[in-house]
């Protein structure tokens, strides 16, 4: 018994000292790439032609499913967009509220023939509309089929060779279209995908779709989720972008070449993670075939969104988040460790597979260890409390290390408060609400298991309503 | 009390763990206090250099307006640098620059500000760190004179890539004639890479876009045009030919010929749509080999073309175009049919109503919705004129068919009605 418990001991320190050691890795990483890009001189020199007419076009499709609080400020954001040439595309995917009412009477929309060709297996149409106030606006009206099958019906409709998938209650910032289709018009021919970042809209100053004030929640729950996001981004994803190895690009905000997509089938409709999914798939098709290619995370391009303000809303979202990334990493687990699949296959998954998949349970099993340890009175309670303390503190010290990437990227949350209240999370965030959201990964494994594909319902409180 | 921990604690592990827990703290607190040092700095910081950037751009816009006494034209350009930083006068000087015609250009870099920069850059392009000299040939595309000229020359041969581009470019800006020679290496010629020493920097697009509208490329000779054209990158070529449309239209119709003819799918569409953005006039034996080509996005720039140019004649190929697998060429085909006046509309609504493809009908009757919707008037009349023109169709074996002359609009004229729309 007492080997085993030496080993698990020695498990668990270098499973701990592996991890810190990538997210170290990782927060360097970004900070040299907010550094570079923030010093570079010859900027200004690469963006006189991002503004000209080798822009590339665009389809904006926003799927909506019951967004009748948030449809109208986001529609009415996208088409403010300072970009100079792009249509929007609202799939309304048989919502059973008022969503295509709303956008009827809002933008007096007219029935036109459904001319398209299926590149993408859907659900059956029902109806597009165009508006009689913008010509860039098209409605699109279907049978119920989910997220992933409203954005492959966006992209059977969709005119141009670029497409950004957004959430109905995205609220993308005038510029950020612009800055994400950079990467497009630096390197039209490798450029795949493009990602932007992703900030909480909940509490901010919205009006006509344009953001006034950033604000901090008072919501408890939407604070935490500050500290995560800005963690998620800011070290996270620019960390991965600088070595290539970029996994995820959120759903919510990402711009893609059509043709790409289509070759690789689409989003995955049986998947309740299809952002991650298609991305792994992209990397995988494009690696098979031999095909030079880049996927970039471009941290300035920023949109808002409204995230749980109930702790029951965020348990499904964490739950359906987990299980999204199990049914990605299995349906490509040939990947993992494979050398052909370059950086993806050796670095990437097998960082997400050890510790983003298996992390919840590898901490179920540390406390499955403490409790067996103490009953048979093998547990050195001192030292138990002080690796904890290591490890929560080494949490606080990535959050607050990524303040300050804040602060030299954004800054957008103004006032000494704010800053103190965000420092505040940083740390409180390690005393209740990372083991909730343990135990809501731990469901969502679980769900993996058994085999759950449902989504779990979103409510939506609206941007007018904060 | 002391610091030497293995007073208190004898283990080993234990003492690692405190001292780990006690540098975590104090990283913590550094971060926090770093955060909040950049959020006091950042925003005066920020405010410093856009009032510095705005007053540097109205100094420098001064000296366009008036007949300024060299003497206080001088005076204000050692204020500015004294009192701005030279960072924030190369900003300005940068954003004035790019917006500025040649003349206003030429002007500027004859002025006091630009002289004195133009000195301080001659003095960090000859520095020892690359970095220096990188921001001296910037510098210099943006101020350099003839005086700078042996300098930028120099510059070409340097070890770093990156200094060697931008000297190339500034010398394009300050000697046209010998900076192009230089600075067409750069460009992505096939096979380049491979024996030029000097490309081994390579460009992105945006940034060879940017350079090849830099190009003065009327300095070179319609022979010389087109083996640049022949050489470039079927990306590039597109570009060759806007920044030939933008020096002068002359240059840019031969090179639009050739890229019609040319093997690469991507150098057709680009010429058929250089062709309807500028509006060059193509023959119509040109259109009509682009409304057939065997790739869509030929046939549907083709077809796109022949609304701008206003090809009358080819009304029927369009027709045949409204039935084309293709979306966008059947879309494209349709607009073009409205742009072609009365002719093109009574075709498209005729196709609207009887015409045998399921897909042509759907786009006529899309496209014309369209025009009705956004009440165009040319469309409107022609739905309404009387009597009906007939209809020329070609074949499936290329013979001309008159067309059944029953015409009906009264679908239109419904929707039109239902719409409130004044038909008068």
């Amino acid at each position: 018994m007492e080997s085993i418990i030496v080993f698990t001991d020695w498990f668990f320190l270098s499973y701990f000292f592996v991890l810190n050691s990538a997210y170290a890795m990782l927060i360097l990483l970004s900070f040299r790439e907010v550094l570079v890009e923030k010093l570079s001189f010859s900027r200004s020199v690469l963006l006189e032609a991002s503004s000209d007419r080798y822009t590339p076009p665009i389809s904006i499709i926003a799927p909506a499913y019951n967004e009748e609080a948030t449809i109208l400020t986001s529609v009415q954001a996208l088409l403010s967009l300072n970009y100079p040439e792009f249509e929007v595309i609202v799939v309304n995917d048989a919502s059973k509220d008022n969503t295509l009412n709303l956008l009827i009477e809002r933008f007096q929309l007219y029935h036109v023939e459904p001319i398209f060709r299926y590149q993408v297996k859907t659900a059956e149409v029902k109806a597009i509309y165009r508006s009689t106030l913008f010509k860039n606006l098209t409605v699109v009206d279907k049978h119920n089929g989910g997220k992933a099958d409203a954005l492959n019906c966006g992209l059977n409709v969709a005119k141009y060779t670029l497409f950004c998938g957004i959430d109905a209650d995205t609220l993308i910032l005038p510029n950020a279209l612009l800055q994400l289709a950079r990467p497009f018009i630096q390197d039209p021919s490798r450029t795949v995908v493009s990602g932007g970042t992703i900030r909480i809209a909940n509490a901010c100053s919205i009006s006509h779709g344009q953001i006034d004030e950033v604000r901090l929640p008072k919501n408890i729950w939407a604070n935490f989720q500050i500290v995560e996001y800005l963690r998620a981004f800011l070290f996270g994803r620019i960390g991965w972008n600088a070595i290539g190895g970029t996994l995820i690009i959120s759903g919510a905000f990402g711009l893609f070449r059509k043709d790409v997509v289509i070759a690789a089938g689409g989003y995955a409709s049986d998947s309740v993670g299809e952002d991650m999914e298609l991305i792994v798939r992209i990397h995988r098709k494009l690696r098979e075939e031999k095909r030079p290619y880049q996927i970039r995370f471009v941290w300035e391009s920023v949109c808002y969104t409204e995230v749980p303000e109930s702790g029951q809303i965020l348990s499904r979202q964490r739950d359906r988040w987990q299980r999204g990334l199990i049914d990605s990493l299995w349906r490509h687990r040939r990947m993992f460790f494979n050398p052909k699949y370059g950086v993806i296959g050796m670095v990437s998954f097998p960082f997400f597979l050890f510790f983003e998949l298996l992390g919840p349970l590898v901490e179920l099993l540390g406390l499955i260890m403490i409790s067996v340890s103490y009953m048979i009175g093998y547990l050195d309670i001192g030292f138990m409390l002080l690796f904890i303390s290591v490890s929560m503190l080494f949490g606080s010290m990535i959050s607050v290390g990524t303040l300050i990437l804040e602060e030299l990227t954004f800054g957008l949350y103004p006032g000494w408060k704010s800053l103190a209240q965000m420092v505040a999370y940083a740390f409180l965030e390690n005393l209740g609400y990372r083991q909730l959201t343990l135990s809501w990964r731990l469901r969502g494994i679980w769900g993996a298991i058994k085999g759950d594909h449902g989504w779990g319902e979103m409510v939506r409180k609206g941007f007018g309503s904060q | 009390m002391s610091l030497d921990l293995s007073l208190y604690i004898r283990d080993p592990l234990y003492r690692l763990a405190v001292w780990i827990i006690v540098a975590q703290f104090f990283f913590i607190a550094g971060a926090a206090l770093i955060a909040g040092v950049i959020r006091w700095i950042k925003p005066k910081w920020d405010a410093r250099r856009e009032q510095e950037q705005s007053k540097a751009r109205q100094s420098i816009l001064k000296l366009l307006n008036a007949d300024l006494d060299p003497k206080i034209e001088a005076e204000d350009a050692q204020r500015l640098l004294e009192e701005a930083s030279l960072r924030s006068v190369i900003n300005a000087f940068e954003q004035v620059v790019t917006r500025l015609g040649e003349v206003e250009q030429r002007q500027l870099r004859a002025s006091s500000i630009a002289l004195s920069i133009e000195k301080h850059a001659l003095r960090l392009a000859k520095s020892w760190w690359w970095w220096r000299r990188f921001e001296g040939v910037l510098l210099l595309r943006s101020v350099g004179t003839e005086s700078s000229e042996e300098l930028l020359v120099r510059l070409l041969r340097d070890p770093h890539p990156t200094v060697s581009f931008y000297a190339a470019w500034a010398l394009a800006r300050v000697s046209p004639i010998r900076g192009l020679d230089e600075l067409v290496h750069y460009i992505d010629i096939k096979g380049a890479y491979q024996t030029e020493t000097r490309s081994q920097l390579k460009l992105s697009f945006s940034q060879q876009v940017t350079l090849l509208k830099e190009l003065k490329l009327q300095h070179l000779t319609q022979e010389e045009l087109e083996t640049l054209f022949d050489q470039l990158s079927p990306t590039l070529k597109p570009v060759m030919i806007e920044a030939l449309i933008q020096s002068g239209r002359g240059q840019a119709i031969p090179m639009v010929r050739r890229g019609i003819h040319s093997s690469d799918m991507e150098v057709r569409v680009a010429s058929y749509k250089a062709a309807a953005t500028s509006r060059l006039s193509l023959t119509e034996a040109e259109l009509k080999k682009g409304l057939k080509d065997p790739f869509w996005p030929v046939r549907a720039q083709a077809a796109k073309a022949v609304g701008v140019l206003r090809a009358i004649n080819l009304v029927p190929h369009l027709c045949e175009c409204l039935a084309d697998s293709q979306w966008w060429v059947r879309n494209n085909s349709a607009h073009s049919l409205v742009q072609l006046g009365e002719s093109g509309i009574e075709a498209l609504s005729y196709i609207s109503q009887f015409g045998e493809d399921r897909f042509a009908r759907d786009i006529a009757r899309l496209v014309l919705n369209e025009a009705i919707m956004s009440q165009d008037r040319t469309v409107m009349n022609a739905l309404n004129s009387q009597p009906v023109r007939v209809l020329p169709k070609r074949s499936s074996t290329g013979e001309a068919t008159v067309l059944k002359q029953e015409r009906s609009s009264a679908l239109l004229t419904t929707e039109i009605t239902a719409l409130g729309i004044n038909q008068s």
